[in-house]
């Protein structure tokens, strides 16, 4: 027992610097906590505890880039990994919690109260900073229980803010499908882990690949599958659980009903910061699999590439044909998310299979065009949902049909709204677009290559196409229809404010912009890429 | 500093007054203020004399090329922003800036009507009055210079792209500055769509050059060219569609229809970008990239010049608008400048590029000192007899005739030459060289005649411009007029004097050597021959005479017609012809409008109502059909999923029906098979995967 404490004390010293974010965002939990308190809430409203905290948070994190690249480290004895894609995804997630809160104070969500005991700002925001807190904690699992509790971490909390719309039938029912459909997949990921555990005895990823590797895979019959087949539906059940928090196809059926049902601040924050760090988790667990020797981990990965390129396929065909019909701005965004983490997923195919075939330069432009892609991701999706909950303050409807000549009377939140649909689109010049081409360029560079993910490149190439449509469809209600009878004129609600603009221009500049950055965005995505391989 | 920190710092140098310009609305509210005026002058000279120094410290023919910024870099493509020097760099620096210099400080006088909180336009029915915008115009004024200046200084086909385009966004803001009237804004329009067809071309050229060669540097491109690594198929579709984009850019033939359109901006405008920059830098382009062009596109370049040249000069002769007539002497004069560059006449052309600058930005402040004075009257033959009231203005616009015309008193020298002006050697150079040309190939002969013939036409319509103006009688539209104040006649002096004796000594003269100093070698081509340096020396004192004679002829017939001994109004000799039929479709610039209206602009608008009808009808029934499709199949979907999955709930186990028991209020009717779904998807992949990994 003695030296057991001999290391915990260095260990402390290595892991707590770098968990120095991940503590503000637990300061900020409790300090929102207390404030509810000794009727702190008078003067110290949780909105500002939750932007101060988060903006904290967010700037220590981008004080830690560049160190991860120089000393990759393991913390917490070996619970977590702090390396280049930890601090990227760490700086990406807060940076979205910081706007989500942001936005939150410009749109008035929750509605103040006049008694401060029952303000409602505590009770949102502690599980808006607590699904953050289990983003960047996906984002540096490194073994099979911090998986399992920082997914669950994401996504607890997550089920309370889809709900939160007090009253509603609708938020409610969300809520609920959103909490049973997440306990099932849970229990899915839960079984996964505990076989992968059995099979290989041990629970950290880094020491799953040798483990594995020693497991023949070859003989299996149907009726006895052995140690191999619990390896594989070990694996399954992981990736099932993964592609829940990823709402692919087929574990999305709660996207559309959670988005429609909670704030488009809610939806905008979760469509960005859980997909983010799920991303990363899922590149982390696929490529631990693939340890240092035999065919075991080349089988696995090369197996494991192929099918999240015939997942990025389905989900995101399905998730552009489900949008098209959608009236509603939340549903149809929801769907919109299902098609592009499809996409997304394009690119983690392409690394896998690279990894798989020992094509370092292929793993290396498919992770590199899936970081860039989310890098474009966060900003187009939360100036998306920004516009819609602008929107919503002034017409208090989230039907397309509702946006309808308001491209005169809002200009700006138009505007924006326009620019992030002509990004997820994927047009030149918007951030969109360079997302769209990085992925693709990887997924095409595979020359040698497997047909599937060709085929899967080409599928994505035609969805792009076909996803101009139902994007379209907002735009040509904010421009081209005429406002309904009766109300053309008079304004509608309370007018736009400048720090909502500005904070529209804030989301819509890197958008607009990414264009001449894009070969230091570019190196900066190959270089974490080549750091995690 | 060294030669590439002088210019780029004289690049940037007038985003401070533009700076300046487009922000004085909040540090300098008071409407009655030049201050952005003067910030933005003396920005503008500031970088003139950085250009200037720049060009007296550069030493050697060897080009400067260097890179600021790359953009990207992927493997086999690189953009990037970046610089090249050379003579033909410092000669458009220090011309640009010099030119913009003398625009702004006459600028400042000519504004002076807007420096009022009611500025009165007095060109509708009912007078405008308007807050006058004298800040704004000087903001993008000093916008514009930075970006030809970018144009100008880029090292690759790429950055000149993105001046280019820049350069054609401030354009349009100028031309439409007094944006209330219709015209003006039309205008504008006219000419950034027309120009956006010319860059359609010049963006196919610059991608096929891109994907050949890898990047779009000049250096490497023309070393690339020279030593035969391009295809002909990357070289013919790179020079024709950089052609494109020059014609539409250099007014040329048969995108030329936006210039004289875009004399609705204001004089200053005129003078500045339509006549000595912008419109050039087509004609810098082509010239920058003579060596990589192939022998089609240098012919094509010399029998559109050729067009161009008479097909500008004919209306000009009938304009009865005074900046008209300058505008369609604009399109003449560049053909020239293109027609030499084909011709393989490099330094001819871009020499008449400098001179055709300084003489016709001059003609246009002259032109806008008149307009000033008659209360912004334009039409000709309201005018006349201003002479005595407008000397100086006169005399300067009397040089720059002379100069345009290409006229000189043979026999009679000062300082050890003819006694002539600017134009005269530069258009001696390009006829001797379309003379040489022809003398090589024969079959070319027109090449030469025509611009000859325009020689003629060009001082008879520029004599019968400046005898209707200041000869004659005075007319109706000039009473009260005076000589404009010293603020407007300093740069019209300034460039009279360099219209007079900018090309002293001809093509032996310091202008022409220091401008040649890098010339391309001129290169061999299967489609013609290029003719030598003896050949064109030869052929110097025919064209020489023959050019001569021909301007000779025409400021004659011009004198002759509309000298100071013209009638009056209304009973002038060439009367009848001023309504004839064919009159009327020369001056309307041969009916190139009417053509493209009928051809382009109905079409298209009628494809834009018959595409609205069919997004309105068939395209969103075919949407709703799809999304009925989509809706039938969701409901197909259902009942399969829970007429079957509802039958592998009850075999998989309790947890879906116990959840169904406990939330049994709530629940929608999904709920139950979401998590059956769920336990069947992950089941069924798991088989799936075992039997693929395995089997």
């Amino acid at each position: 027992m003695a030296r057991d404490w001999q290391g915990v004390l260095p260990d402390l010293a290595l892991s707590l610097p770098a968990f120095a974010p991940e503590l503000i965002v637990c300061a900020t939990i409790v300090a929102l906590l207390l404030t509810r308190l000794f009727g702190m809430a008078r003067w110290l409203p949780a909105g500002s505890v939750a932007f101060g905290g988060s903006a904290l948070a967010t700037a220590l994190a981008c004080l830690q880039w560049g160190g991860a690249f120089e000393s990759p480290s393991d913390g917490w004895a070996g619970l977590v990994r702090n390396d280049a894609l930890t601090v990227y995804v760490r700086v990406l997630c807060l940076l979205g919690w910081n706007l989500t809160v942001t936005l939150t104070l410009l749109t008035g969500v929750p509605r103040p109260s006049i008694d401060p005991a029952d303000d409602d700002g505590p009770d949102f925001h502690v599980p808006l900073a607590a699904v953050a807190l289990g983003s960047v904690l996906m984002g540096q699992a490194n073994h099979l229980l911090m998986l399992f509790l920082a997914v669950e971490m994401a996504s607890v909390p997550a089920y309370v803010l889809v709900g939160f719309r007090k009253g509603s039938r609708e938020a409610g029912e969300a809520a609920l499908k959103y909490l049973v459909f997440g306990a099932g997949a849970a229990g899915v990921m839960m079984y996964g882990a505990s076989l992968l555990a059995g099979v290989t005895g041990t629970l950290s990823l880094p020491a799953l690949g040798e483990r594995l590797a020693l497991i023949p895979l070859e003989g299996l019959e149907w009726n006895e599958p052995g140690v191999g087949g619990a390896a594989i539906a070990g694996v399954v059940f992981i990736l099932c659980g993964l592609a829940f928090k990823l709402s692919l196809v087929p574990f999305h059926f709660w996207t559309p009903d959670a988005f429609q049902g909670a704030l488009a601040e809610v939806s905008g924050f979760l469509s960005v910061a859980p997909k983010i760090g799920a991303f990363a988790l899922l590149v982390r667990f696929g490529l631990s699999l693939h340890g240092p020797f035999g065919e075991t981990g080349d089988a696995l990965l090369t197996g494991l590439g192929l099918a999240c390129a015939a997942g990025a396929a389905v989900s995101m065909t399905f998730g552009n044909l489900a949008a098209f019909a959608q009236k509603d701005l939340g549903r149809l965004l929801a769907y919109s998310t299902v098609a592009q983490s499809g996409t997304m997923l394009l690119g983690v195919a392409a690394c896998f299979l690279g990894v798989g075939r020992g094509d370092g330069d292929l793993a290396v432009a498919g992770l590199a065009g899936t970081l860039l892609y989310l890098t474009a991701y966060l900003f187009l999706n939360l100036g998306a949902f920004a516009a819609v909950a602008i929107f919503r303050n002034r017409t208090l409807r989230t039907d397309v049909a509702s946006l309808a000549g308001l491209g005169s009377k809002m200009p700006w939140v138009a505007g924006a709204f326009a620019v992030s649909l002509v990004g997820l689109v994927g047009l030149p010049p918007t951030a969109g677009f360079v997302g769209k081409l990085a992925v693709f360029a990887a997924a095409l560079s595979d020359r040698v290559g497997s047909p599937l993910l060709f085929a899967a490149a080409l599928i994505a190439a035609a969805n792009t196409v076909a996803s101009l449509f139902y994007y379209f469809r907002p735009i040509r209600s904010l421009y081209l229809d005429a406002a309904p009878e009766g109300t053309s004129g008079a304004p509608i609600g309370p007018p736009v404010t400048g720090s909502e603009r500005a904070y529209l221009v804030l989301l819509a500049v890197p958008v607009l912009l990414i264009l001449p950055l894009l070969g230091r965005l570019g190196a900066l995505c190959d270089a974490i890429a080549e750091a995690v391989l | 500093m060294s030669v590439p920190a002088l210019l780029i710092a004289a690049t940037f140098l007038p985003l401070v007054g533009a700076l300046a310009g487009l922000t004085a609305r909040w540090w300098r509210p008071r409407k009655d203020d030049r201050a952005a005026g003067f910030v933005a002058s003396a920005c503008i000279l500031g970088s003139f004399g950085l250009a200037l120094t720049a060009a007296l410290r550069w030493d050697g023919p060897e080009p400067i090329a260097g890179s600021w910024y790359e953009i990207f870099s992927l493997a086999g493509v690189t953009l990037e922003l970046g610089h090249h020097i050379d003579s033909l760099t410092l000669t458009m620096f220090c011309l640009v800036s010099l030119v913009a210099s003398c625009v702004c400080v006459f600028a400042l006088g000519y504004l002076s009507d807007e420096l009022t909180h009611e500025h009165r336009d007095h060109s509708f029915e009912e007078e405008l009055v308007r807050p006058g915008r004298f800040h704004l115009f000087f903001g993008y004024l000093c916008l514009f210079v930075t970006a030809m200046l970018l144009l100008v200084i880029g090292g690759n086909l790429f950055h000149v792209f993105v001046g280019w385009e820049l350069v054609g966004a401030c354009s349009y803001l100028l031309i439409g500055f007094y944006y209330e009237r219709p015209i003006a804004g039309a205008a504008a329009t006219k000419a950034f769509v027309v120009n956006r067809i010319g860059d359609a071309g010049f963006l196919i050229g610059l991608a096929a050059l891109l994907a050949a060669n890898g990047d779009v540097r000049f250096v490497s491109l023309f070393e690339a060219a020279g030593a035969g690594e391009l295809s002909r198929t990357a070289l013919l579709i790179g020079g024709f569609g950089v052609l494109a984009g020059c014609v539409g850019k250099s007014a040329q033939f048969p995108l030329q229809v936006w210039l004289p359109d875009a004399m609705a901006g204001p004089t200053p405008v005129s003078a500045l970008v339509h006549s000595a920059t912008m419109v050039a830098g087509g004609v810098y382009l082509i010239g920058r990239m003579t060596p990589a062009l192939p022998g089609e596109v240098l012919l094509t370049v010399a029998y559109l010049g050729c067009a161009t040249a008479l097909i500008g000069a004919a209306p000009a002769l009938f304009q009865t608008d005074l900046k008209g007539i300058l505008a369609y002497s604009s399109i003449s004069q560049l053909g020239y400048m293109m027609l030499a560059l084909g011709v393989t006449g490099w330094g001819a052309g871009l020499f008449h590029l400098v001179t055709h600058a300084f003489f016709k930005s001059l003609m246009f402040l002259c032109a806008g000192s008149v307009i000033v004075a008659c209360h912004h009257a334009q039409d000709v033959t309201k005018l006349g007899g201003l002479m005595r009231k407008m000397p100086v203005t006169a005399g300067a616009m009397l040089v720059g005739v002379i100069a345009i015309s290409g006229l000189a008193i043979p026999g009679v020298t000062l300082f050890g030459e003819a006694l002539s002006f600017s134009g005269f050697h530069s258009k001696d150079a390009i006829l001797s060289h379309a003379l040489a040309f022809t003398e090589a190939n024969p079959a070319h002969a027109i090449l030469f005649w025509v611009p000859l013939v325009t020689a003629g036409l060009t001082a008879l319509y520029m004599v019968r411009l400046w005898g209707l103006t200041f000869a004659g009688t005075p007319g109706s539209a000039t009473k009260g007029a005076h000589e404009s104040p010293a603020v407007m006649l300093a740069p019209i002096l300034i460039l009279a004097g360099l219209a007079a004796f900018c090309a002293i000594g001809g093509d032996g003269g310091p202008l022409y050597g220091f401008l040649t100093r890098t010339a391309p070698e001129v290169g061999t081509f299967a489609l013609f021959e290029s003719p030598t340096e003896a050949a064109v020396d030869e052929a110097h004192h025919h064209a020489e005479m023959m050019g001569l004679i021909a301007a000779g002829l025409g400021a004659a017939a011009g004198l002759a017609l509309f000298g100071p001994w013209r009638r009056a109004p209304g009973h002038a000799r060439a009367e009848g012809l001023k309504d004839a039929a064919v009159v009327r479709w020369l001056r309307s610039g041969w009916g190139f409008d009417a053509v493209y209206r009928a051809l382009a602009v109905r079409p298209t608008l009628l494809a834009g109502e018959v595409a609205a009808l069919t997004d309105r009808s068939a395209l969103d029934g075919a949407v709703h059909g799809t999304a009925t499709l989509a809706r039938r199949v969701a409901r197909f979907e259902r009942s399969v999923d829970e007429r079957l999955v509802d039958g592998v709930v009850r075999g998989v186990g309790r947890l879906a029906r116990g959840f169904g028991r406990l939330f049994g209020a709530t629940q929608s009717g999904g709920l139950r098979q979401y998590v059956a779904a769920l336990a069947a998807c992950a089941v069924g992949l798991a088989v799936l995967a075992v039997v693929l990994l395995a089997g």
